[in-house]
């Protein structure tokens, strides 16, 4: 019952417009999706770009502050140079005026500050443990600052130069990157450096005010690539930007990062880990990088919660629209599967079977009419049926009487004796025949015998066969000579033939003591003599008309002289017009033929039958067309 | 009975221990000095301590780290017996030696010249390197490329010392820079991503390729200490090919080495590096390493070039400094 009902029209019919409707359901939820992911990746990208020029914006206020300190402090050095407490005392100046700074150094070239002086460099710091000012001078040999990126870059370059991070030992110990001034006198004669050094940490605190997302975080890359701020400290210092790419072997990576490092502005998706991260990259005022960090998981959180609402809405609209289908094309579909009940009931016999009543005006009431009608038109041709049946019954009943009675009409005892041995036998074509055989033997010397084929089949010839014989009988007892029997039963039969019905009769008298034969043919085919000696042969006679034709009619006898031991073989044409499978007759040569090749013993039954066989073997049971009537007299 | 098997008991332990070579000895003292700050240029020595290659040959090897701000080079600290065996450069060597240094190359670690020239902008003549101003370390190493450019004619070339890094060309302070392929040029890339051929000129392709890398001991420790210092090479050869037959622990110890001295690097340069230094270990013409000392045709020409060049003033002969 369950395969069924997964097979019914409402579930097959749900089914499809279930899925019709959840594909567009899926086709919706995608294109809000696909919305929802192009606008949140566009807020995201103005997130993003907010959130990074406000980190750059803070990490620039920390560099333009100490890079205004440092240009307001600078013109002290030229002066200051004369006095090695006052350079001190600038340097701790600085360190007061820039809350930013950790510390503060004055870096000189040789003999700037005393003649034969290779180095000097005071530099300030704030201690880390006691949070005070400490004042120091370094450089000697194993200090040689001079030859120190931080120094070097600016005295050759001229310009202002923001160092990359590094830690520096022998001062506050701390990492830093440092922004080196270079100073020169009046004359323009280089002096040395002006630094002034940026914690680390304190950049990774302000870089990192500003985030989009919760997990978001900001890098800062210096010129050569390193870390300055990175959320891994291990990484600072440590790592470049080109590290992981490099081993990687990421071109894409490093093609990406090079951009980054050219000063480019842009937005990326990379996998970091297992994880799919967004970038946003933007140069700073001093050839810096900053890189916001955001997760992709993050970024696209409320559009994911979306999806998954929408796809759950979607599944659950999905299952309340089968259900509902369902639910209504079952209600709509349940007198088809009530009617299908009924027509299996009428099927199996219950013409009778109720059919539900429909209260709807549609085509499933035109089906219950249709199906009532039906219903109503069996009743009414099985009545029909039954009265017909009854009646054939009936009528099958009185035919098989009647062919009772025709063959209790035919003789069915024969005598068999040395001078005379005969044998008859009729094979109907239908219940009832047309064909007819008779003899009578008076005084046991005189034979008459006589067979007849009925124009027509069934019971009216099988009528006319029974009057026929009647006659036969009644007029060969008379002595009227073999035509004035032959003209008598015309004659009688003519008489009342509404019917216009005619039998074709061979009828004879046989003197058993002188073996002459008198006969009279009447349309009927021509009998086989068949003499002592096996030699058959057509019995010539004269053209009569069949009998029943015309009233009146002379008929003309004949007469045979036979031969002890001669032969009589009288047919009616079932015999001759016997058909094969092939439409091909058994015909008259092949009867002939037969009658030549009896044995001279054979008694008349035997050939009788042997005929008989050879007609069936011939016509291969082949449907009988016509009443099969042999007669065989052997003398 | 007793006593006859207390006797052979004795005897059988005696045999066995000295049979060992270091039983009973005091553990011989070593201090070498690699040339530079802890990395994987010196894998081998690293290696060799690590897995015990020194104890085996009863040595107590003590590596001590040259400073990373020193202006001197590891040959001073041999000469001021700051330590035993150091690692320098041949031509180093060769130079100290002619200043007067009392020393000798015990074992030849590196085969080729590692040193580059590398550019902001494409090389397409050598003449372009003539008027560029050009990075090289204050302690040395880059006598090369004097020789080069004395036998150029090159007289415009305007070097500018630092002390290490390569921060002076990233920040394009210099047209161009000296590097080693196994330090600062790995250095440069990680700095810039990609560094294009044509940026890159390689002074081993241009005539120049004399060894670098050796070990060097003053003749006096070497004529006392002989053993001692054949037992460190032994030990020492013994150790790069440990590292040569495993990368990844080597570069684990390189690691564990550089974070102890807290130099500021990352495993994937150090790999990049004992790459290259294995390279250069091996011999040009076979292939293979093979720690020889310099060929003598090729130290002859080292000898008249250097000589040539003025950077050393009397000819070093080669039994004098090639132990």
């Amino acid at each position: 019952m369950s395969s069924i009902s997964s097979r019914s029209i409402a579930s097959r019919l749900s089914r499809k417009i279930s899925a019709a409707t959840n594909a567009v359901f899926i086709a919706a939820i995608l294109c809000v999706i696909a919305v929802s992911i192009a606008t949140t990746r566009t807020n995201a990208n103005g997130y993003a770009d907010k959130a990074l020029a406000l980190s750059i914006s803070e990490i620039e206020k920390i560099l333009v502050d100490v890079e205004s300190a440092a240009d307001a402090m600078s013109w002290l050095m030229d002066i200051g140079r004369s006095s090695k407490d006052a350079l001190s005392s600038i340097t701790e100046q600085m360190l007061l005026t820039d809350t930013c700074m950790v510390s503060c150094a004055l870096a000189f070239e040789p003999e700037m500050v005393e003649k034969g002086r290779q180095y000097y460099m005071p530099i300030s710091y704030l201690d880390q443990k006691t949070n005070e000012i400490v004042t120091k001078v370094l450089g000697d040999e194993d200090y040689d600052y001079q030859t120190a990126d931080w120094y070097m870059i600016p005295k050759l370059t001229g310009n202002p130069y923001w160092s990359e991070p590094n830690v520096d030992y022998g001062g506050s110990n701390r990492m830093i990157v440092s922004y080196s001034l270079p100073i020169s006198s009046e004359s323009g004669e280089f002096l040395g450096v002006l630094r002034s050094d940026v914690g680390l940490e304190f950049l990774t605190e302000n870089v990192n005010k500003a985030k989009p997302y919760k997990r978001s975080f900001t890098l800062l890359v210096g010129r050569n690539g390193s870390f300055i701020t990175h959320v891994n400290k291990e990484k600072i210092l440590n790592e470049t930007i080109f590290t992981d790419p490099i081993a990687k072997g990421n071109q894409r990576a490093i093609s990406i990062c090079q951009n980054i490092m050219n000063g480019e502005t842009g937005h990326v998706n990379f996998k970091l880990g297992n994880r799919m991260e967004y970038a946003t990259y933007a140069p700073l005022k001093n050839n810096w990088a900053a890189i916001m960090i955001c997760s992709l998981d993050e970024m696209y959180k409320m559009t994911a919660y979306i999806s998954y609402i929408l796809m759950l809405i979607g599944l659950i609209g999905g299952l309340i629209i089968y259900r509902i289908c369902k639910k209504t094309i079952s209600s709509i579909t349940m007198p088809i599967t009530e009617f299908s009940f009924s027509a299996f009931n009428i099927g199996k016999g219950f013409f009778n079977a109720h059919i539900p009543s429909i209260d709807t005006n549609d085509e499933i009431r035109q089906l219950r009419d249709s199906l009532r009608y039906v219903q109503k038109t069996i009743n009414q041709y099985i009545t029909e049926l039954k009265q017909t049946t009854a009646s054939n019954e009936r009528f099958e009943s009185e035919l098989n009487i009647a062919s009772q009675i025709q063959q209790n009409m035919l003789l069915h005892k024969f005598p068999h004796e040395e001078d005379c041995d005969i044998y008859a036998t009729l094979e109907p074509a239908k219940e009832v025949g047309g064909d007819l055989y008779d003899y009578v033997l008076k005084d046991d010397r005189i034979l008459h015998f006589a067979i007849g084929d009925v124009s027509g089949k069934g019971v009216p010839a099988a009528l006319f066969m029974a009057i026929t014989k009647s006659s036969f009988r009644f007029f060969s007892g008379m002595n009227l000579g073999i035509a004035g029997v032959g003209t008598k039963i015309n004659d009688s039969l003519c008489e009342g033939n509404e019917s216009q019905m005619f039998v074709t009769i061979f009828f004879g008298k046989i003197d058993l003591n002188t073996l002459k034969m008198e006969f009279c043919n009447m349309g009927h085919n021509s009998v086989i003599i068949i003499s002592p000696d096996g030699n058959a042969r057509f019995l010539k006679a004269k053209a009569n008309l069949a009998a029943a034709l015309f009233e009146g009619f002379p008929y003309q006898g004949e007469e045979l002289q036979l031969e002890k031991g001669s032969r009589i073989l009288a047919y009616t044409d079932g015999v001759t017009e016997a058909e094969a499978r092939d439409k091909s007759q058994y015909g008259e040569e092949r009867l002939l033929a037969f009658a030549s090749s009896l044995p001279k013993e054979a008694t008349s039954q035997e050939v009788s039958e042997a005929l008989l066989a050879d007609v069936r073997k011939f016509t291969d049971n082949n449907e009988q067309n016509d009443d099969i009537t042999i007669m065989t007299i052997t003398l | 009975m007793i006593s006859k098997f207390m006797t052979k008991s004795a005897a059988a332990i005696l045999m066995v221990l000295m049979a060992l070579p270091c039983y009973g000895q005091e553990k011989r003292t070593v201090r070498f000095m690699p040339a530079w700050i802890p990395q994987a240029q010196f894998a081998g020595y690293y290696m060799a301590l690590e897995k015990g290659f020194y104890d085996e040959v009863n040595l107590d090897v003590k590596i001590v780290n040259i400073p990373s701000n020193s202006p001197k080079t590891s040959l001073d600290y041999l000469a001021d017996k700051a330590v035993d065996i150091c690692c320098s450069q041949f031509i180093n060597g060769m130079i100290c030696k002619d200043k007067g240094y009392k020393i000798c190359c015990v074992l030849q670690t590196s085969q080729n010249s590692g040193l580059l020239c590398v550019t902001h902008k494409p090389i397409q003549a050598i003449t372009d390197l003539n008027g560029m101003k050009v990075g090289r370390w204050k302690s040395g190493y880059g006598e090369l490329a004097d020789l080069f450019c004395m036998d150029q004619g090159f007289s415009d070339v305007r070097w500018v010392y630092f002390l290490h890094g390569v921060n002076l060309f990233v920040s394009k302070a210099v047209d161009a820079t000296l590097c080693y392929s196994y330090s600062e040029y790995l250095d440069l890339l990680f700095a810039k991503g990609s560094i294009p051929e044509d940026h890159i000129f390689r002074f081993s392709k241009m005539g120049y390729n004399y060894p670098e890398d050796g070990l060097f001991v003053k003749n006096s420790f070497n004529r006392k200490h002989r053993g001692r210092v054949d037992d460190f090479i032994k030990a020492t050869v013994k150790g790069w090919e440990y590292a040569r037959n495993h990368r990844e622990e080597t570069i684990d110890v390189v690691m564990s080495y550089a974070a102890a001295a807290n130099v500021k690097t990352n495993r994937v340069l150090q790999a990049m590096m004992l790459d290259e230094v294995l390279r250069l270990q091996e011999n040009p013409a076979t292939g293979i390493a093979d720690f020889a000392p310099i060929d003598r045709d090729i130290f002859n020409a080292l000898n008249d070039d250097l000589l040539r060049s003025g950077i050393i003033k009397e000819a070093i002969i080669y039994e004098d400094i090639n132990r």
